[in-house]
């Protein structure tokens, strides 16, 4: 009765302390050290600010989940007036739509890059995009990076320009802090 | 028998758990803090796990290889310990060389690996005979 005991209570801790000792600890908050730089052929510039959470697990792409905001009035062209006329209801619309945000919905590893599908949510129009991104880890900090392309139009962002192309090539790092 | 490991492995786990703790709470004061990553809980359980593993792996081990069992199980686990901590640094985009990642893992890590099999090979004679 005694050994059963004790060869029950070793399978329960082996078991246990495994599970819970290889429980990934996978999420992480963006952090300082972001940059979304934007270009086209005619304005280039960045946002500011972004904040969100990630939670990535190398060896789980079912529980990767981002979730990430752009507050609009952090754009910075170089240029205040073309600044202030992004924030405008023919622009951005900040004040109906103060975000742009990206809420992922599937994360699939390809060779060395990850690609991550989701949302784009800008001036009220959600739309599925997939983004290449390219992961480093170390210790206790993780930083993706990855380009994409945005036709501003179809998300009724400005009017059709020869001035101003549809699309805008956008590139974005985002470094998180595991919390 | 087999509960003579299993106390050893109870034992060893203790031992070395408590030794990690006080190890990486120097650590933390000291060089730099990882406790978000690795709290003294996470690395408690990891070295109960590892210890019991050991202990059951070497029960195996002993049952079958008989008088040659510990023997072949130690030179096994010294391998093995060497393995896991070179093994992962093949793996550049896992350990990159970042200042943090030298603090992490060759600063932090890499003796936390043997610290379960040292006190294993320090207490395993006390509990443990080769079986004739």
């Amino acid at each position: 009765m005694k050994k059963i005991v004790i060869i029950g209570t070793y399978l329960v801790l082996l078991v246990v302390s495994t599970a819970v000792s290889l429980a990934p600890q996978d999420h992480f908050e963006v952090t300082t050290g972001h940059k979304i730089d934007f270009k086209n052929a005619h304005v280039k510039g960045v946002f500011k600010s972004m904040n969100g959470s990630m939670d990535f697990n190398q060896s789980d792409m079912s529980k990767c989940k981002f979730s990430l905001k752009i507050p609009v009035t952090t754009i910075s062209t170089g240029n205040a007036i073309m600044d202030k006329k992004a924030q405008t209801a023919e622009w951005f619309d900040s004040k109906k739509h103060p975000n742009i945000s990206f809420v992922s919905s599937s994360v699939a590893k390809s060779g060395a890059k990850y690609n991550i599908t989701g949302t784009l949510n800008m001036k009220g129009v959600a739309k599925t995009i997939t983004i290449p991104v390219s992961m480093s880890l170390a210790g206790t900090k993780i930083t993706f990076t990855g380009s994409f392309t945005v036709n501003r139009i179809t998300y009724g962002v400005g009017k059709k320009s020869e001035n101003v192309p549809d699309n805008l090539s956008i590139t974005v790092t985002v470094p998180g802090i595991k919390k | 028998m087999l509960v003579r490991y299993i106390i050893l492995g109870f034992v060893v786990a203790v031992i070395s758990s408590a030794t990690g703790i006080v190890y990486s709470c120097k650590y933390y004061e000291i060089v730099a803090d990882f406790s978000v990553v690795m709290p003294f809980t996470k690395i408690a359980w990891l070295f109960t796990s590892g210890s019991l593993l050991i202990a059951g792996l070497s029960f195996v081990v002993n049952k079958f290889l008989k008088s040659i069992g510990l023997l072949i199980f130690h030179v096994l686990l010294a391998f093995g310990t060497i393995g896991s901590v070179i093994i992962p640094t093949l793996y550049p985009p896992v350990f990159p060389e970042t200042q943090e990642m030298i603090e992490f893992y060759q600063g932090f890590v890499i003796p936390l690996h043997f610290m379960v099999p040292m006190i294993w090979f320090a207490l395993s004679s006390y509990f443990l005979k080769n079986k004739a």
